[in-house]
């Protein structure tokens, strides 16, 4: 169970730091500035984001279900990586909880 | 706590159910990230492959009406006289060469048009005893409006190569599109200038081919884990 937690806590924090960048660096200048060259430099953060994330979901799957949560507390889990700070916040109630 | 499992057999039903859908979504996106992948493949054939058999303009495109997907990179022949002269601002060439470009309104007949790039705008005293009365035929490449604009369109100065920009400006049924002119000629003598090369087009489809590709894997993969994951928690509860 601990190198699942540890699995768990190392993708958690890489998901919430690349959403970070996706709804904070990469959206403001795609949508909002018109930075065409700017916006090409930036091109890999959606992209890795969307590689990490259904790491982040294999290993939310895998905590959740040693730790027995219910399917719908599993899902929340899951949904925490696609926003900007929720997948720090479920890592710290992880660390809270398993440690 | 002990948890209870239910024995009976609607919510396992229902469940499974569930996961057979979700599944099948999953699959289905990843089919369309297959689609999606095949047709940015034929769009980037067709917007860089030129067709160098020539046909007359008309034959291929009408006033008035927006280009077929068919038409555009055709080469293409047309004769009228030039009406009016415009710069088309940072313009870039085949090799990424950033420059101002001259660009003349052509009347095909009696009252239609289409706008032809004749060369850079830095040459464009070249041929001083061409007036605007004489007649000029033209090959050249059709290619599809601009989308979007280089500068602010002010008195002969166009934002874009695109006849949407002069349409309040003159009476002419304009044609779609633009003709990149690989030559000019009058009266059967070539006008002898530096022609610009078409600058190579990006897919309408975002992203790469090999990031639908495996997209295509990511959803697949997410359509294994919605089957395997009734197993697995069995596995691991018992």
């Amino acid at each position: 169970m601990k190198s699942v937690v540890l699995r768990f806590r190392v993708m958690a924090i890489i998901a919430g730091l690349m959403s970070l960048l996706l709804w904070f660096v990469y959206m403001p200048i795609k949508y909002l500035f018109d930075a065409p060259d700017l916006h090409s430099s930036i091109i890999w953060i959606p992209m890795v984001h969307g590689y990490l994330y259904p790491i982040y979901i294999l290993t939310a799957i895998q905590f959740a279900t040693k730790a027995r949560w219910p399917i719908m507390k599993m899902l929340g889990l899951i949904l925490a990586g696609t926003l900007p700070v929720a997948s720090l916040l479920a890592e710290r109630r992880v660390v809270r909880s398993h440690s | 706590m002990i948890q209870t499992r239910s024995n009976s057999l609607a919510p396992r039903i229902g469940a499974g159910v569930g996961v057979v859908v979700l599944a099948a979504v999953f699959f289905s996106l990843g089919m369309w990230q297959l689609d999606r992948a095949a047709a940015l493949k034929a769009s980037l054939i067709s917007a860089t492959t030129i067709d160098e058999k020539v046909v007359a303009l008309e034959s291929i495109a009408a006033a008035n009406t927006s280009l077929s997907p068919s038409a555009i990179n055709r080469t293409v022949k047309v004769s009228g006289h030039y009406v009016a002269n415009y710069r088309a601002p940072g313009q870039s060439n085949g090799d990424g060469e950033i420059a101002d470009w001259e660009v003349a309104l052509l009347q095909v007949g009696t009252d239609r048009a289409v706008l032809v790039v004749r060369g850079l705008w830095s040459e464009r005293l070249l041929n001083p005893d061409i007036s605007q009365s004489m007649g000029i035929d033209i090959v050249g490449v059709l290619r599809a409006g601009q989308d979007g604009d280089r500068v602010d369109n002010s008195a002969g100065v166009i934002s874009r190569l695109d006849s949407a920009v002069i349409v309040g400006s003159t009476d002419l049924d304009l044609f779609d599109g633009y003709i990149l002119a690989s030559s000019e000629s009058r009266g059967g003598s070539e006008l002898n200038r530096n022609r610009p090369s078409a600058e190579k087009l990006r897919s309408r489809i975002p992203g790469f081919y090999w990031q639908h590709l495996s997209y295509v894997v990511i959803w697949w993969l997410m359509a294994g884990v919605v089957l395997y994951l009734p197993f697995y928690r069995r596995k691991v509860g018992t």
